[in-house]
């Protein structure tokens, strides 16, 4: 390379005119190449183009600019990551690849189950054990006698403390220990703290729209199958972990735990806060 | 032309929307059409098409299209760069009315507060389309115009010329087409974000719902396969039948898939399937809607014969159908339970 500049006849004439007694070889071939990077740095300024903003600008919307990725649009390279990809979206689907759409998908569809389901159910009796807000255990039957009348008992020990009965639009709670009634229009004004855990399960659509909406589910999965015909789901809520176990004829809840999330850092809850045992009459027939 | 003649055409088009306009007035103004009134959906299906016009025209060219509409009897030379922009325009309008429909409905799917809402989103989720179509007929007038203008004056001149588009290279990209791309995925990304605000409790995050990674690399390595196999990569006409047939392939194999899991009663396969046939379906969609046909429109926008190829006019009309047949199938599935 070095004996090609060397060659340069342009540089030979130029040198020789200025510099009139011949150098030494060495100085002369040092000054040569001098001359050489120097004209080739004039050239190269020279044929660069302006380093604005706007040519910056107009470079990304040509073609040449990304000639540097070139590379990746090889037929070879392409054809080989399309079959890889192929490959590994369909080795992920048929593996059963985790998926938040398919979970809701299932999910909405065995909601939808139940609710249509509730709506066909004629009676039903639930028993109940829940913890109250003061923590007290308690424990408790919610008896849907038609589609229009129903019961609740709360119980102390053995005897029912607090009784509601709803018929059509009257709702009725009386207080067994105290012998005192009172009249309410709506659940929502009924204020004794011990009912609160029992509201979701006192008419089909408020347990349809508990087990959808209300309890706040955001992941879900289905468990293995469980013992004699039934299916256990897994619900991570919001509020509070359940797990509810579904007859696979009926679609119909048998139990409901519902576990509160345990504080952070700490070991998962394994006392269900809510335990609910239920006996439909369609089972029944 | 002359000014008494432009004058009285555009007395003609100002008196055509205000005609339109009353009558929509009127409709909306009844209460009747309270149903059918989806503000949301119109602003995204009006500016999605606009964006995606914007992904294959600059602005000269689409005010050039917009002024010859108002003069679409006279002959032009230059009628068919207008033919080609009204066609592309009605495609848009409809593409984008059947992705906000797919929109609508998986965020009816996922945010919706009671069952019954989810079957109330889900139907009203085929609104956007029906404005889309709307748009796309109003699209198609200055086109059916100017195609009738054009087939009497220049009978022969553009039958057979499909071969003339896979000779031509698309265009070079302009700056309006980069913003077109970044106006289609904002309003995208928005519909999104706001979903995922709107609701207090949504059951998961939409996202998550609408990427299904299996989906997309299926998706984009059938198209790139089918690409290669074919040749011409630089012709949209070529990705356009290849996000096309690669989502019918996937769909159809989604359907297989989701007819085994109800014959085993198999919830979780049937919905594994519906996921992988709305997920093909998507990208199906957004890969003609942003890759293919700005492509295609590039490559022949500059000619004075080439036209939209067939088969891609079928994939661009066909395939939206097809995918809101399955949203429709989709609903259904998810609202009958299957029984274990």
């Amino acid at each position: 390379m070095a004996n090609k500049k060397e060659k340069d006849p342009k540089i030979d004439a130029l040198l020789k005119q200025v510099l009139q007694d011949d150098p030494p070889p060495e100085t002369e071939r040092k000054m040569k190449l001098q001359f050489i990077r120097f004209k080739k740095n004039i050239e190269r300024a020279r044929r660069a183009p302006e380093r604005t903003s706007k040519a910056l600008g107009q470079s990304l919307f040509q073609a040449r600019s990304w000639d540097w990725l070139s590379w990746a649009v090889r037929k070879e390279v392409l054809a080989f990551s399309s079959m890889i990809m192929i490959a590994v979206g369909g080795f992920l689907h048929v593996s059963g690849h985790p998926n938040a759409m398919a979970e809701t998908l299932s999910f909405v569809n065995t909601s939808f189950s139940i609710s249509n389901q509730l709506r066909e159910v004629q009676s039903m009796e639930c028993s109940l054990q829940f913890t109250s807000e003061e923590g007290l255990h308690l424990h408790g039957t919610i008896r849907w006698l038609s589609p229009e009348i129903m019961r609740a008992d709360v119980y102390e020990g053995d005897r029912a403390s607090k009784s509601l009965w709803i018929e059509g639009s009257e709702i009725l709670v009386a207080d067994l220990v105290n012998h005192t009634n009172q009249k309410y229009h709506s659940l929502e004004q009924i204020e004794d703290p011990v009912f609160t855990p029992l509201m979701e399960f006192l008419s089909p659509e408020n347990l349809g729209v508990a087990i959808y909406k209300k309890w706040e589910p955001r992941h879900y999965r289905e468990q293995d199958k469980g013992r004699n015909g039934t299916y256990v789901y897994q619900i991570e809520g919001g509020k509070a972990t359940l797990e509810m176990t579904v007859d696979e004829n009926t679609h119909l809840p048998l139990s409901i735990k519902k576990f509160s999330l345990p504080p952070q850092g700490a070991a998962e809850a394994q006392t269900p806060t809510l335990e609910a045992q239920f006996l439909w009459n369609n089972l029944n027939e | 032309m002359t000014p008494k003649r432009n004058t009285k055409s555009l007395f003609h088009v100002l008196g055509g929307i205000a005609m339109l306009a009353v009558l929509i007035a009127a409709a909306v103004l009844s209460g009747r059409f309270a149903k059918f009134l989806d503000l949301y959906g119109l602003a995204f299906v009006v500016i999605g098409g606009i964006a995606l016009i914007l992904t294959s025209y600059n602005l000269r060219e689409i005010a050039a299209a917009l002024r010859s509409a108002g003069r679409a009897k006279r002959s032009d030379s230059e009628g068919h760069k207008y033919l080609i922009f009204w066609e592309s325009a009605s495609r848009n309008f409809w593409m984008v009315g059947v992705l906000a429909t797919f929109m609508s409905f998986v965020i009816a799917l996922t945010n919706s507060e009671t069952i019954q809402g989810i079957a109330i989103g889900m139907a009203s989720s085929l609104i956007p389309s029906a404005y889309g179509m709307i748009l796309s007929v109003i699209c198609l007038v200055p086109w059916l115009k100017l195609k009738e203008t054009r087939s009497s004056n220049l009978p022969e001149e553009i039958s057979g010329e499909n071969e003339k588009t896979q000779e031509r290279s698309a265009s070079s990209f302009s700056f309006e087409n980069m913003v077109g791309y970044v106006l289609i995925m904002a309003i995208i990304l928005w519909t999104l974000i706001k979903a995922e605000l709107s609701s207090h409790s949504p059951i998961l995050p939409i996202w998550k719902c609408v990427v299904y990674w299996p989906a997309l690399l299926f998706i984009l390595g059938g198209t790139i396969a089918l690409v290669l196999f074919v040749g011409s990569s630089a012709k949209g006409r070529i990705w356009t039948l290849g996000f096309a047939v690669t989502g019918l392939i996937g769909s159809f194999l989604g359907i297989i898939q989701a007819l085994l899991g109800i014959s085993w009663r198999h919830i979780q396969g049937v919905a594994a399937a519906v996921t992988f046939i709305l997920s093909s379906c998507f990208f199906s969609l957004l890969g003609m809607m942003l890759v293919a046909a700005p492509l295609e429109d590039r490559s022949i926008k500059d000619s004075k014969k080439a036209r939209h190829s067939t088969l891609s006019r079928a994939a661009w009309y066909v395939f939206p159908i097809v995918t809101l047949i399955l949203l429709v199938i989709t609903f259904i599935i998810v609202v009958t339970p299957v029984r274990k």
